[in-house]
């Protein structure tokens, strides 16, 4: 199982090595030392929110106003949660847990499209993808923090790799008038809310948009439909 | 950093991490959901990664170091867009997007 998911997720192992390595390095500018940042990438699974304590914490930002931060920007992973949760009808209380637990965003879109397709995939293949997923970037960053004297990736070439995922990611969606509307909404919000300072809040707020003004433009038509056929 | 100043960043920060992620699995987990819920559960992965493909390409400074390093993104972005719709390769998109990204770069 574990040879089966590798070989479909190895690509997702590459960008988190090509990720992680530098994450671990701005970590280790921040103080921490190598335990500590193999603790906190294994847990948070969290490239923005990695980054987000680094970035604060350098700046001087007091504790409570780095984790509501912290807690604003991976308040999106609540929706993920939503969105799987009809898919893990067969599974035990336990194996909902350990999936849910360590969801992350890639992990999220690989195992959502293998639940649909329903072929040979259950909880148990997607907490394994999770589980490998998790070790790959937690010693990737501990590795980053370690030898990040020696080696440099630039953060921007390496962020750019995670861009073209989620835009394989996207496009992997079905072109339906609904999805469009949801991904185009959700795009022209972020720039809003980018626009406007609202960094933190800027990916949840904007699905929330996406979703909404799909749904509305759904009921529309349904309205519009039943006044013709009437 | 100091390690009890880490733990409070640490545990505070994974406990609402946690928290966002196991909450809304357990609560709808079992339930039979009407069709509007599982409509809006629907759009949720287009909505996602639209919004984290602009959260990625948006930047309100990004035009200041000149035009070309503000597009370069952009562009990469269109090509990977080509590839994953000729392709749906994840490892494709990423060669392309490193490879466009730094092509770019040295323009």
């Amino acid at each position: 199982m574990v040879f089966k998911i590798v070989k479909t997720v190895w690509p997702v192992m590459l960008t988190y090595v090509a990720i992680g390595a530098p994450c671990g390095m701005i970590m280790a500018q921040t103080g921490m030392e190598p335990w500590m940042v193999f603790a906190l990438s294994g847990t948070f699974v969290t490239g923005s929110g990695q980054f987000m304590i680094c970035n604060l914490w350098l700046a001087g930002v007091p504790a409570a106003s780095i984790v509501a931060s912290v807690a604003a920007i991976s308040s999106r992973f609540a929706l993920y949660s939503a969105s799987i949760a009809p898919h893990l009808t067969g599974a035990s209380k336990r194996q909902t847990l350990a999936v849910a637990a360590t969801l992350t965003e890639e992990a999220y879109g690989i195992s959502l499209a293998k639940l649909v397709e329903g072929d040979d995939w259950g909880p148990r293949e997607s907490f394994a993808l999770n589980v490998i997923l998790i070790a790959t970037w937690g010693v990737s960053c501990t590795m980053g923090a370690v030898v990040g004297a020696v080696i440099d990736v630039p953060t921007a070439i390496a962020g750019f790799v995670c861009t073209s995922l989620f835009i394989c990611l996207l496009f992997s969606q079905r072109l339906s008038r609904g999805n469009v509307v949801a991904a185009v909404l959700a795009a022209v919000s972020v720039a809003i809310c980018k626009f406007f300072g609202w960094t933190n809040v800027a990916v949840p707020v904007s699905v929330l948009v996406g979703v909404a003004v799909a749904l509305v433009c759904d009921a529309l038509t349904d309205g519009r439909g039943a006044r013709d056929a009437r | 950093m100091p390690v009890n100043e880490f733990l409070v960043l640490w545990l505070s920060s994974w406990a609402a991490i946690a928290f966002f992620r196991i909450a809304p699995a357990f609560a709808l987990r079992g339930r039979t959901l009407s069709p509007r819920v599982t409509e809006a559960l629907g759009y949720i992965p287009p909505a996602a990664f639209a919004a984290l493909v602009a959260n990625d390409l948006v930047s309100p400074g990004a035009f200041d170091a000149g035009l070309l390093p503000g597009v370069v993104p952009w562009i990469a972005a269109a090509g990977v867009v080509v590839v994953a719709i000729k392709t749906k390769s994840m490892l494709w998109c990423c060669v392309s997007g490193i490879v466009l990204y730094i092509a770019l770069s040295l323009v």
